[in-house]
């Protein structure tokens, strides 16, 4: 019919669900300065490397939030066990919140562009949502530090293991 | 309170009591005489959490709310899916072979018979005989069809339900291919090549996956043509129909954050085990983050003031329509974190733009987004949806905002075809040459004169040779009444490919312009659908009459363009012609509008045609030939095409790639 030919051109736009570009190089980054953070350790720099390739191998070949999240994971790893071959505080707090960043939003990276698409515009939604988490970060490391140099001195081992465990319990209970 | 909670109420006391304890220990002397070794045990205990909590977190704990793809077209099913279906059930799952393999082997005993009929031209029960005993063919696998089917539902009865019958099965399933490939060929029924190795297991693939045997992961596979999308069964939402201009659909935590909770508790046990502070300082950063994902603010979407524009209000099917949507924060908070999708109604598709946004909004801040749709028939008003989160992630509102734009979209019943019609007519004069003298225009007879006949009409030349009176009679022009009628059930629904329009689609547009074509040659047009929603539209004439078929073609029911199985449409099953028997006109054409999807569709024809009626049926072509189901079914369908013109009622065959003007010149052809 003549109404339907000369519109029949009129095809559904592209649909795909990637994860969005802006969070995928943030986080990316943010799994790079963990990585750094881990390099008083050989050992441990190789590990957060391998675990570096899994998140950028995530986000940016496979789509797969699985391997980004075991990826920056491993990272994680690298970053404790340059702790355990000795590093210094300010680099081990780095690199935790470091990679829990990238964690954080890769992940957004993965929902967002599940959610939405990659012809949506989405660049602001992602900006804000990184730099709320890396304030909230920078508050955590501040106060923490500040306890920890008012506090850490003079705590016997009891009341250590006390709040430790105090501790543990209550962030298993508000885990979900 | 259920165990789980309890359990956690005791967790947490417990915890409270310890932290408690270890702050009085920092300000007394250490009464318990163990040494550094008994830190360890937190430390191990955090360490299993940590365990714990990846096992969790890889199993896929985290919950978000799925959002349509509102911008691809419908996922119409496809004419013959139900045939494929039922042989994936059997060759694979096993299941309900009994059943299936009856119907099957009824069907195609059907078209066996009605394809024999046709090309030898013999009765029903020769057409039988020849069926079974083979001589049809010379294909052994298709003749054996027939031949072993009654003894194969004896057989399968009891023994073979017990060992499976496996083997049995898969002969079933070749000996059934190799019959409709048979049929195909003896029926000289136009299908290409069926290509075994990628056409089926594509199509196959599509069925599967509609059937949620196989997950949808189509977006990696680039060969899967054109993707479709049903707003509610392709998301979380149960419905985008709403009364109220704010529902909220869900509120739930998101368990984003778990991750992060497993990095703390490893790097505290760690720290711990080890006796490593610096360690314990980057676990409190992550359980910090922990306490942060679970601090929440329910976002205040219920303030979103939001305002769709359309182009235009008032649309005709098929045209392009510019939509702007304003999304303006009005709660007096921030809204962080804002995912909006356009729920475009299933009919839509959306041609340009991209009907989402992701912003976040201060307090009086407002965005837009803009696309174009190609509308479909109907009264729409849609949804907006909205998923909000707030800072962290963790908690997110799902709701569904409507402002009031509606756009109404009505064909316009212009003239594009002339459409035949039959001589049988109304006492209204009209267009239709009838066979009948009287007044008129075109020659038809002379006879002798009678008392009354008009002077106009006296043939004086006649009169001027012999001295005789006679009179002229003309052809009469007459109007006929002629209804349009429907096949809307939910067979019906069905399209060639996921995008193009379905059968019922392609009957209202093409209906559109015939009751425009009808109405301009003076006949009375009415229009009527058989469906579960009765649908009756009485023949009639003048600009009012035409204004409400115009309406009635955008909004009743049964001509929606979504599948009744898809509409809110509440109704028991009755014979679905009854409603139209009881109120059609004897004297009325029938225009019938039908893919022939079923037998009921071309009895129902017949039913017409024996009552007196002329049927002309129109029958959009939507059949395609790539899996076995749908060579069966346009088998099926070219049968019943055969069928009703050996009946003498007109079938006008419509390709539907291309214009129906073409369909009609070819069957007025054949009609001439």
């Amino acid at each position: 019919m003549s109404t339907q030919n000369s519109e029949e051109n009129l095809t559904a736009v592209e649909v795909t669900h990637s994860p969005t570009t802006v969070s995928a190089v943030l986080a990316t980054l943010a799994s790079i300065l963990a990585v750094f953070a881990s390099s008083t350790s050989l050992l441990a720099m190789g590990l957060g490397a391998f675990g570096l390739v899994a998140v950028v191998g995530g986000l940016f070949v496979f789509d797969s939030e699985r391997a980004m999240a075991v990826g920056t994971g491993i990272v994680f790893v690298g970053v404790v066990l340059s702790g355990i071959l000795g590093s210094s505080l300010a680099l081990l707090v780095m690199g935790s919140f470091a990679t829990i960043l990238a964690f954080d939003i890769g992940q957004n990276a993965f929902s967002v562009g599940r959610q939405m698409s990659d012809e949506t515009e989405t660049t602001r939604g992602e900006l804000v949502h990184a730099s709320a988490s890396l304030a909230v970060g920078i508050v955590i490391v501040g106060v923490a530090a500040v306890v920890y140099m008012a506090a850490f001195e003079g705590l016997s081992v009891s009341s250590l293991a006390f709040l430790l465990f105090g501790a543990m319990l209550l962030v298993w209970v508000i885990r979900q | 309170m259920d165990v789980d909670e309890a359990l956690r109420r005791i967790i947490m006391a417990a915890g409270v009591v310890f932290v408690l304890g270890g702050a009085a220990l920092i300000f007394v002397d250490d009464p318990f005489p163990w040494g550094v070794t008994v830190i360890i045990a937190p430390g191990l205990l955090a360490l299993l959490f940590a365990a714990l909590t990846v096992r969790g977190r890889l199993q896929g704990e985290i919950v978000e709310t799925v959002m349509p793809d509102p911008e691809r077209p419908p996922d119409n099913e496809r004419p013959g899916d139900e045939v494929d279906r039922m042989l994936y059930e059997m060759t694979v799952l096993r299941q309900g072979v009994q059943e299936n393999r009856e119907h099957l082997e009824e069907r195609m005993e059907r078209l066996g018979v009605a394809v024999i009929q046709d090309r030898r031209d013999c009765s029903p029960t020769e057409a039988e005989r020849v069926l079974q005993s083979g001589e049809w063919t010379d294909d052994e696998d298709a003749a054996a069809f027939f031949q072993s089917e009654t003894s194969a539902v004896d057989e399968a009865g009891f023994a073979n339900a017990l060992t499976g019958g496996s083997s049995d099965i898969d002969t079933f399933a070749y000996q059934f291919r190799a019959a409709v490939e048979e049929l195909l060929r003896v029926g000289e029924i136009p299908a290409q090549e069926l290509e075994f190795d990628s056409g089926p297991d594509s199509a196959l693939g599509r069925v599967l996956q509609r059937l949620g045997l196989r997950s949808a992961g189509g977006d990696d596979d680039g060969d899967e043509g054109v993707q479709a999308n049903w707003n509610t069964a392709d998301s979380s939402i149960d419905s985008f129909d709403t009364d109220e201009p704010f529902e909220d659909v869900s509120l739930h935590r998101t368990n984003r954050w778990l991750g992060v909770t497993a990095f703390a508790l490893f790097a505290v046990g760690a720290g711990v085990v080890t006796y490593n502070p610096g360690l314990m300082m980057a676990g409190t950063v992550g359980v910090a983050y922990t306490i942060y994902g679970r601090i929440t603010a329910v976002p205040a979407t219920d303030q979103l003031k939001v305002e769709r524009e359309l182009e235009t209000e008032d649309a005709e099917p098929g045209e392009e329509v510019e939509v702007l949507v304003t999304v303006t924060n009005e709660s007096g908070s921030m809204l962080p974190d804002l995912r909006l999708v356009d729920a475009v109604p299933d009919s839509f598709i959306v041609t340009e733009g991209c009907p989402r946004l992701h912003t976040a909004l201060r307090s009086g801040a407002s965005a837009t987004f803009s696309y174009k749709v190609r509308v479909e028939r109907g009264e729409h008003q849609w949804p907006l949806l909205c998923v909000a989160r707030d800072f962290s992630g963790g908690a997110e509102r799902t709701s569904l905002v409507t402002p009031e734009a509606e756009l109404t979209v009505t064909p316009s019943l212009k003239v594009t075809n002339k459409v035949p019609v039959r001589a049988q007519t109304t006492m209204y004069s009209g267009d239709i040459n009838t066979r009948q003298g009287g007044p008129g225009l075109e020659f038809h007879s002379v006879r002798d004169y009678q008392n009354g006949d008009p002077m106009n009409r006296i043939n004086w030349k006649k009169l001027a040779q012999t001295g005789e009176l006679a009179t002229v009679d003309f052809r009469q022009e007459k109007a006929a009444t002629v209804t349009l009628l429907f096949d809307t059930r939910q067979s019906s629904y069905v399209a060639a490919e996921p995008g193009e329009p379905h059968a019922v689609d392609h009957s209202v547009h093409a209906a559109s312009d015939v009751f425009g074509a009808l109405y301009d040659q003076g006949n009375l047009v009415g229009v009527a659908a058989f469906d579960t929603v009765p649908c009756w539209f009485s023949a009639g004439a003048g600009s009012e009459h035409l204004e409400k078929a115009r309406m009635l073609f955008a909004q009743h029911p049964a001509l929606s363009p979504a599948p009744p199985e898809r509409q809110n449409v509440e109704g028991q099953y009755i014979d679905p012609m009854t409603h139209v028997l009881r109120r059609l006109q004897s004297n009325s054409q029938i225009f019938m509008f039908t893919p022939l999807a079923d037998d009921y569709a071309m009895e129902v024809a017949s039913r017409l045609d024996s009552q007196g009626h002329l049927v002309t049926v129109l029958s959009p072509d939507v059949t395609t030939d790539r899996t076995v189901g749908q060579r069966l079914t346009r088998a099926e369908r070219t049968a019943r095409v055969r069928y009703l013109r050996q009946r003498g009622i007109r079938v006008i065959d419509w390709d539907t790639d291309e214009q129906l003007r073409l369909s009609i010149d070819r069957a007025q052809a054949r009609w001439a």
